[in-house]
């Protein structure tokens, strides 16, 4: 099973549902969906926790896999060094 | 004789003192020349600062020297006389934006202020793309802070950064360091504050009147920062920076040709002259 965990960052900015997070010198923006998954994560989560409550929070998504809509979230949050995950 | 020649300024909010040094009438042509380029950043009384960065500068004798230099040297030394002024320029803007890295908000842009209100409107815009000629055409009719770095205090006021105008001259590499009296420019009357910002983008076929965008906070937030200074090292500087545009009315981006047509910009931001 996955977790997802979010990783200190320098500074957080949210403006209407979107984030810029400045993290090893580098700002990145986050949209809607991420913003959330990051909120969300401030200790280890589950991925079908994420998935969870990205359904509740933004609706099913119109095509595809709702997990796997989460994991690509979560995959990208993790590559911009926001997020670290964990599989146990 | 004494064998140095101190200069104090200060810029930025920071003491530096420039210790001219070498043979006496090179050392008296260079401080004639220094004091002339940076009356505005003189510091009163020249009391000494125990903690002013401390920059050596020598003009030589010989002819001009080849081969590259640090721009954050503490110690500045050419033959060419522009040249030199123009690495101190370098030196002493490395060295104050090193010295308030996590203390100010600095932004590299040319600011200006109503030279009675103390309004102040920051032009944001990268190396090379009209801060000082922003400066020398609008700047006679306000006051002048800077054609390189405006620097925010947390309080929203402005530490000036009042250094030499830099002129490039068509043919030549080197930039002509300006005294600012000489294009007709003065320091504000009274402290500055942020009353607007704005993201310069110069458009040579751009036809008609500036165009003039307000940027939602995250965009504008997120075009400013490739142009600061030392923003890792301040705290919460996307914070800080929000805080600054949305105080003031939000961040507006001007798509135009000529920086004459910038005139009822400025006005609208710092008021009328």
């Amino acid at each position: 099973m996955t977790s997802v965990r979010a990783l200190p960052v320098h500074d957080v900015l949210e403006r209407d549902g979107e984030s810029l997070v400045l993290v090893a010198g580098t700002v990145s923006r986050l949209s809607v969906p991420a913003t959330l998954v990051r909120s969300w994560c401030t200790a280890w989560t589950s991925l079908e926790e994420v998935t969870a409550a990205l359904v509740a929070e933004l609706g099913p998504p119109p095509d595809g896999d709702p997990r796997e809509v989460a994991r690509t979230w979560v995959s990208e949050l993790e590559n911009a060094g926001i997020v670290e995950t964990r599989d146990v | 004789m004494p064998s140095e020649t101190r200069v104090p300024l200060r810029v930025l909010d920071t003491p530096v003192d420039l210790v001219l040094v070498g043979s006496p009438g090179l050392r008296d042509t260079l401080q004639a020349r220094v004091h002339s380029a940076w009356h505005l950043a003189l510091r009163a009384g020249e009391v000494p600062e125990p903690e002013a960065v401390v920059i050596e500068v020598e003009l030589r004798a010989g002819p001009p020297e080849q081969g590259g230099y640090q721009r954050a040297s503490l110690e500045v030394r050419d033959s060419d006389l522009d040249r030199l002024m123009m690495r101190l320029t370098h030196a002493v803007t490395a060295a104050a934006i090193s010295a308030q890295s996590g203390t100010l908000l600095m932004l590299h842009a040319a600011g200006l202020a109503h030279a009675r209100s103390g309004a102040a409107s920051v032009w944001v815009a990268p190396g090379n793309t009209g801060k000082s000629t922003l400066c020398r055409t609008l700047g006679p009719r306000y006051a002048y802070l800077s054609d390189e770095t405006v620097g925010i205090r947390r309080d929203g006021t402005v530490a000036a950064y009042a250094k030499p105008v830099s002129v490039r001259v068509p043919g030549r590499a080197v930039k002509d360091e300006r005294a600012p009296r000489a294009c007709g420019l003065r320091l504000p009357a009274v402290p500055a504050r942020v009353a607007g910002l704005v993201l310069l983008a110069r458009v040579a076929g751009h036809e008609g009147p500036p165009v003039v965008t307000l940027l939602p906070t995250l965009d504008a937030v997120q075009a400013v920062t490739p142009e600061s200074s030392g923003f890792m090292s301040t705290d919460r500087p996307l914070t800080w920076l929000a805080d600054v545009l949305e105080s003031t009315g939000g961040a507006r981006q001007v798509t135009y040709a000529e920086v004459r047509d910038l005139a009822p910009l400025a006005a609208d931001i710092m008021g009328d002259p």
